[in-house]
């Protein structure tokens, strides 16, 4: 067969099965998102300013009470985050929705929640070590994150193994639902475990604390724009997939037709 | 579920001919306990009240092997493809394998208890509750580890994946367990049912999940 | 007490925004390299981040050119 294949030859766009599915978003996707993604910026930074300048120190606290402000949001998206990758796991096992956006969906979630996570632990270790003079406490809650940090990066590293791509997608949804089911058990045996053996001297999560006024609503905001932030960053997270995907089937396209074109006298 | 009992019974024979679990996983676990002697300092008093929880670790740590050589057994010669063939219900298939793991997580921890007992100077009481608390632990860990052990098979780098999937779910099993034993030694085991219960939760759901998704898990190669 | 509190919230957003860019940066340099595949697979290999500016005019919203590569290859297989 000596044909030299034309590669553009069809003037019109191919069909939707063949254009990346981020496509079909389009503009309306887009806007969406750099909205989203300016609402998060000036969320975090309305949050951070309120937060370390305007609230008042807090009694007994003192200004440790400004981490509250980031701690318990980004532990919150922690969770969340892990929550969706769960649901995209469900869904791309799920026949009737099986469709790669949501592994990729899971993916992006996963990574975007491994960095929340660690940074909750971050804050939670730097909230305790004034109070409590340790860098670590196992409070039951506190626990429960870093397993759950170790949990998304055995997830990641799953994610990243080579192989048959839908295999590993795959397996890698239904490593995260047994994981998800694991979670509750986790945080119930530790809180238990806990409370059998001393009763907080300090309540290191803060419940204690009497939030209100100006305080409440800087919460309020933390919770809102991290919660923005999570999802740009994982929406920008997964365009970066469908680009590598797209990247990688092109160029072994394009390493097919330069085999071709080699093999043609 | 006779295929369960087939597969269970292959698994089981592979291994009393083989004796791999018997000749390396116990030894391993052994080994492990000595080590954390080795660790811990010679003084009893920080042993013994400790025995039951490094007890538990080694047992963790043993099921990964377990595991690993539960798989490891059909790499050869193309079994994987036969198992899958074969038209044997994938639920029992799960069954049998997760069994054969069970009864050798079981022979494993009568030989670590006499382990404990001699090396950290633990005191055995409380058998029913050891006894009970180990058998439902064991049967949560071994069907985690044969869920976790398809995950991971067949891929490349499973011999660092599996521990990694595998501990931190068990973790658990780990708390509750080691809780009903410490009881248990300290001669209060019905302090212990709430932990115990927690244990039959965990192998239930773990157990009803396996069996669901064993299915699918095969499949794909 | 509160140079903690400052530790906390600059690891965070230092955290945070490294994280972004990152994610930013990685796809400005895949987008450059895709269109580069789908031109006939010239400045396939050394693409990276100084692609070819003219095609990334081509490259974003409009983009026949890229689908059409793969498309085209298979075409001429049959």
């Amino acid at each position: 067969m000596t044909t030299v294949l034309e590669p553009i030859s069809q003037p019109e766009p191919p069909a939707p099965a063949v254009s990346p599915p981020g496509r079909r978003a389009g503009r309306g996707g887009a806007v969406a998102l750099r909205s989203t993604g300016l609402l998060a910026l000036a969320g975090v930074v309305a949050t951070v300013w309120l937060g370390l300048w305007v609230t008042p120190k807090a009694k007994g606290f003192g200004d440790l009470v400004r981490l509250l402000y980031i701690h318990p949001p980004m532990a919150w998206v922690a969770f969340l985050a892990y929550g969706v990758a769960t649901l995209a796991s469900l869904l791309y096992l799920w026949p009737r929705t099986r469709h790669p956006r949501f592994d990729r969906l899971a993916g992006a979630s996963a990574e975007t929640g491994v960095v929340f996570t660690g940074l909750t632990l971050v804050t939670g270790s730097i909230w305790g070590r004034p109070s409590w003079g340790v860098w670590w406490t196992w409070d039951p809650l506190l626990t429960t994150t870093a397993l759950l940090f170790v949990l998304y990066l055995g997830y990641l590293a799953l994610r990243r193994v080579p192989g048959d791509a839908a295999t590993v997608a795959r397996r890698a949804a239904i490593a995260s639902l047994i994981a998800f089911l694991d979670v509750p058990i986790v945080y119930f045996s530790v809180s238990w475990w806990r409370s059998l053996h001393q009763p907080p001297t300090v309540d290191l999560t803060g419940r204690h604390l009497y939030v209100h006024g100006s305080m409440a609503w800087t919460l309020l905001l933390g919770f809102v724009s991290f919660t923005l932030a999570y999802a740009w960053l994982v929406g920008h997270r997964c365009r970066l997939s469908v680009l590598r995907e797209r990247e990688a089937s092109e160029g072994l396209a394009a390493a097919l037709e330069e085999r071709r074109l080699e093999g043609a006298p | 579920m006779r295929d369960a009992v087939l597969v269970c019974g292959k698994d089981l024979r592979i291994e009393i001919r083989s004796r791999v679990a018997v000749n390396q996983v116990v030894p391993f676990a052994l080994a492990v306990v000595l080590l954390f002697g080795l660790a811990l300092g010679p003084d009893r008093r920080v042993l013994a009240p400790a025995s039951a929880g490094l007890f538990w670790v080694a047992v963790l740590l043993s099921t990964v092997l377990t595991v690993q050589r539960s798989f490891a057994v059909e790499s050869a010669d193309e079994a994987r493809e036969g198992l899958r063939l074969s038209g044997l219900d994938p639920a029992g298939v799960f069954l049998g394998k997760a069994g054969a793991v069970l009864a050798e997580l079981l022979v494993l921890e009568v030989v670590l208890s006499a382990g404990i007992a001699l090396l950290y100077g633990a005191r055995l009481a409380g058998f029913g509750m050891l006894a009970g608390s180990a058998v439902l632990g064991s049967i949560g860990l071994a069907a985690v580890g044969m869920l976790y052990g398809a995950v991971a098979s067949g891929l490349r780098v499973r011999e660092t994946l599996l521990p990694l999937l595998f501990l931190p779910v068990a973790a658990p099993v780990l708390l509750a367990a080691t809780k009903c034993w410490n009881l248990a030694l300290a001669g209060t085991p019905s302090h212990a049912e709430g932990w115990l219960s927690l244990l039959a939760v965990f192998a239930v759901l773990y157990v009803t999940i396996g069996t669901v998704s064993f299915g699918p898990l095969l499949e794909d190669r | 007490m509160s140079a903690y509190v400052d530790a906390g919230y600059s690891v965070a957003l230092a955290t945070l925004a490294g994280y972004a860019v990152s994610i930013a940066v990685r796809e400005r340099t895949a987008r450059r390299r895709l269109p580069a595949t789908a031109a006939g697979g010239a400045d396939r290999g050394g693409g990276g981040p100084a692609g070819p500016s003219g095609a990334t005019a081509a490259a974003s919203p409009g983009g026949v050119a890229a689908p059409g590569g793969p498309v085209g290859a298979e075409e001429g297989a049959r």
